[in-house]
């Protein structure tokens, strides 16, 4: 549904704090694809600015479903891409085979832009695709921008980063 | 790589002399070869020429998911699964047919075309489901149109389903969904189930829209005569002069639902599968794409010949109706007769720096006062109705200036349109005299936006099932009695974990009679009621759940127990089982084995007749027996329980 090639869940600013396994500010960088049993993930490697959340370290790696692999090109609509150099805060959550994925496809990336204050803030447009409450009903879509030091704050409140 | 292997074939097909019909990209997975241009697309889509019987066969994970919703149980999801993908099968004017192929041990290869259905650890929070189609880079040049094969394809589900009971609204229509996905299918913008916007006016009971079914139709079209349609060409272009690819083009009218394509980067469009009549035309932008992504509407792109994906040059641009009409009561319709295409209907669009309307979704309250996407509505009553989106409102409290809202085509009445705060919506009454989809209409100076079955107007509240019991038919058979309000015999279909039941007629207390679908002793199913206007039981909660009869465990023994590459018969022998002639399927669980017959010989006697691809893995030889709700999994030669609760029985 949803449906990006994918049926999505709207999850909270504070659901995602919670079930995210790492946040991070940071520039995304290379990707390279790969195929893992039946799905193609193109893997991105993000330089960590900024580690909001889980084990700090300078990069972090995450998957997006889809590329090209083994002379096979696999599409998954509604599947983020990202700009090499661009600057994201991305919310990963790492799953029990051990690829480390964006929550939410787009749910989970905020691009960094500048605000009219001489900070950043960070902004996500409203998704598309049929987003569902957690009891399976419709709800409008909603855009997010808030301060960066805002969602800092509201990140490290719930889920500070380990030192 | 795609790349190279693309060149190949383009230096290929640039010596042959095909016959190429030209189309429109509607919203599949398109490639743009120079040789042919860019007003002719290839598809990815499945050879459906070169399967047997044009069927794909699905598999299912024999893992099953390792969470599920109390209640619910693998056989039960397998015949949801089932059902979501005969949804697409039944398409008559699609030359596609989806077969279950039965569970296969996961991680196993297969060697011909397929769709798995398998389940993951890898579906983070947020997300439901994941699907879409694999490709090789080599274009089939038979026929009259060059298509790009898809040899597999992948539908994820995540493994903890304990959230998304398979009976559910939710899981049945994100199963169709994404099986659109597997055969080819991106996302539209008409409310089918393959849009991508929470307005998506399919339902469990009607979850094929008339943009749907245009869509598969063209992927794997039957002979165009036997359809009875007729088609729509034109071009989109700019006022400065230059095409406009990916412009949605949209044809629809009063009551009926819309059909729409996207424009090929040339700026030409062909919208098939419209009945004859007459339509209202109009050509919209894309929404804006999202952070996080690269492409407007979610949509991949369409790749040339270095598999580059080709932009669209112009995104932004006033919504119009045909001909250069900015207002609905200037558009005039275009007639459209069986056979035939009206062409040159084309379109001259004005750039704009940014749309300023546009992802505008409905919500309405059902009975139990939930917000629902594209309400089902009650004629006559009064309806509230809200809506949001960008460009609706100035402030949380103020309407956007000049803002319209109007039906399409219809002369029903929308009243005190306001702002409804605290939240972003803006909400209106609405007043109905007719029955059927509606289509809103937004408008303020200088945007348009048209919202195709925003709601859909019924003449009376949903089904509901109260109780179950036994009773018996005229002929003394017996069956069961199902309870409820607005329940009817020739409108009423009743399913029993997505099988079907047989609505034989009412008896004298009101009850629907129904033969239920053949389960083991024992299953529990969960049963819902599904009504021809688009509502279900399961609008107003959850099913109630039906108990089968203890009964013996059906138990069956297949020889040989190893396959040879070639032609075989597996010989079924069974005790306790029910095989039906026309309702037993078996799958072999791989694509690499070719079921050519099935012959119920007794209830308790099979014969399969297959064939083993020559390059299979023998040594993965298994055998799925289903007979409704009962599912039997074995290896050859192994004697094997049916189950009620957790499937393959002998694996759990």
């Amino acid at each position: 549904m949803i449906m990006p090639a994918a049926t999505l869940r709207q999850l909270s600013i504070d659901e995602m704090i919670t079930q995210s396994t790492a946040i991070v500010r940071g520039t995304v960088q290379a990707a390279k694809s790969e195929r893992r049993g039946s799905v193609v993930y193109t893997h991105y490697r993000v330089a960590v600015a900024e580690q909001w959340k889980g084990t700090r370290a300078s990069a972090a790696d995450f998957v997006v479903p889809g590329g090209v692999a083994g002379g096979l090109q696999q599409s998954f609509a509604g599947a983020p891409a990202f700009a090499a150099g661009q600057q994201y805060i991305l919310f990963l959550w790492t799953s029990r085979s051990g690829l480390t994925h964006v929550i939410g496809l787009s749910q989970g990336v905020f691009k960094v832009l500048p605000d009219d204050a001489g900070g950043n803030d960070a902004v996500r447009a409203e998704l598309e695709g049929r987003i569902l409450d957690a009891a399976g009903k419709s709800i409008p879509p909603a855009a997010i921008r808030m301060r960066v030091r805002d969602l800092r704050a509201r990140v490290l409140s719930g889920g500070a980063a380990q030192q | 790589m795609r790349t190279s292997a693309l060149m190949r074939t383009l230096a290929i097909l640039a010596g042959c002399a095909v016959a190429l019909r030209t189309g429109s990209a509607h919203y599949f997975y398109v490639h743009f070869l120079s040789a042919y241009g860019y007003g002719t697309p290839i598809y990815e889509r499945f050879d459906a020429a070169s399967l047997p019987n044009n069927t794909v066969l699905f598999y299912v994970a024999d893992s099953g998911p390792a969470k599920m919703a109390q209640g619910d149980s693998f056989p039960a999801l397998i015949s949801e699964v089932r059902a979501a993908a005969q949804v697409w099968s039944d398409v008559p004017s699609s030359a596609l047919r989806l077969g279950y192929g039965g569970v296969y041990p996961a991680g196993s290869q297969q060697v011909n075309a397929g769709i798995e259905v398998d389940f993951s650890d890898d579906i983070p929070p947020g997300l439901l489901a994941l699907s879409g189609p694999s490709v090789r880079t080599d274009v089939n040049t038979a026929g009259n149109m060059p298509f790009v094969p898809i040899v597999k394809s992948v539908l994820l589900l995540p493994n903890d389903m304990s959230q998304m009971p398979s009976y559910s609204e939710l899981t049945f229509t994100t199963l169709v969904h994404e099986f659109g996905h597997t055969i080819g299918l991106q996302h539209s913008q008409t409310s089918a189930v393959m849009s991508t916007a929470a307005t998506s006016a399919s339902t469990r009971a009607t979850p094929l829209a008339a943009d749907d079914i245009a869509g598969i139709s063209r992927l794997y079209p039957v002979d165009r005569d036997t359809q009875k349609t007729g088609s729509i060409a034109g071009r989109v272009m700019s006022y400065g002069g230059g095409p406009v690819g990916m412009a949605s083009v949209v044809a629809l009218r009063a009551g009926v639902q819309a059909v729409s394509t996207l424009t090929n980067p040339d700026g030409g469009f062909q919208l098939d599968g419209l009945a004859a009549g007459d339509y209202l035309l109009y050509v919209h932008p894309l929404p804006p794409p999202l952070e996080g992504e690269d492409t407007p509407a979610n949509i991949v792109l369409p790749r040339d010949d270095k598999n580059k994906p080709i932009a669209p040059a112009i995104t932004a641009f006033q919504t119009q109706f045909f001909p250069s009409a900015y207002d609905q009561s200037d558009a005039q319709p275009v007639t459209v007769k069986e056979n035939e295409t009206a062409g040159d209907v084309n379109f001259y669009v004005r750039p704009v720096k940014s749309v300023n309307i546009h992802s505008v979704r409905t919500y309405g309250y059902s009975s139990a006062s939930v917000a629902e996407a594209s309400p089902s509505m009650l004629m006559e009553t009064g309806n509230s109705l809200v809506a949001a989106g960008a460009g609706l409102l100035e402030d949380v409290n103020t309407l956007a200036p000049g803002l319209q809202v109007a039906v399409l085509g219809h002369t029903s009445t929308l009243v005190n349109l306001r702002a409804y705060a605290p939240y972003n919506y803006i909400a209106m009454d609405v007043y109905t005299n007719y029955l059927g989809p509606a289509h809103l209409v937004f408008s303020t100076p200088g945007n348009l936006y048209v919202l195709p079955s925003a709601f859909t107007v019924v003449s009376e509240a949903p089904p509901a099932i109260t109780s179950i019991s036994t009773t018996t038919d005229d002929a003394g058979n017996a069956a069961l009695a199902v309870y409820g309000t607005n329940l009817q015999a020739n409108n009423t279909r009743i399913y029993f974990d997505g099988a079907p039941a047989v609505v034989e007629g009412v008896q004298g207390d009101g009850a629907l009679v129904v033969l239920p679908p053949p389960a083991p002793g024992g299953y529990q199913a969960n049963v819902v009621a599904l009504n021809a206007d688009g509502q279900s039981s399961l609008m107003l909660g959850t099913p109630v759940v039906y108990t089968y009869a203890d009964a013996p465990a059906g138990i069956v023994t297949a020889t040989p127990a190893v396959l040879a590459h070639g032609d075989n018969t597996v010989d079924v022998e069974g005790v306790n089982t029910t095989f039906i002639d026309g309702q037993t399927l078996v799958g072999f669980g791989t694509s690499d084995a070719v079921v050519n017959k099935v012959t119920v010989l007794s209830p308790t006697h099979l014969a399969v007749d297959i064939t083993l691809n020559s390059d299979a893995q023998v040594a993965t030889s298994t055998i799925n027996i289903t007979t409704g709700l009962g599912v039997i999994y074995s290896n050859l030669g192994t004697p094997a329980v049916a189950s009620t609760q957790a499937a393959p029985a002998s694996t759990r």
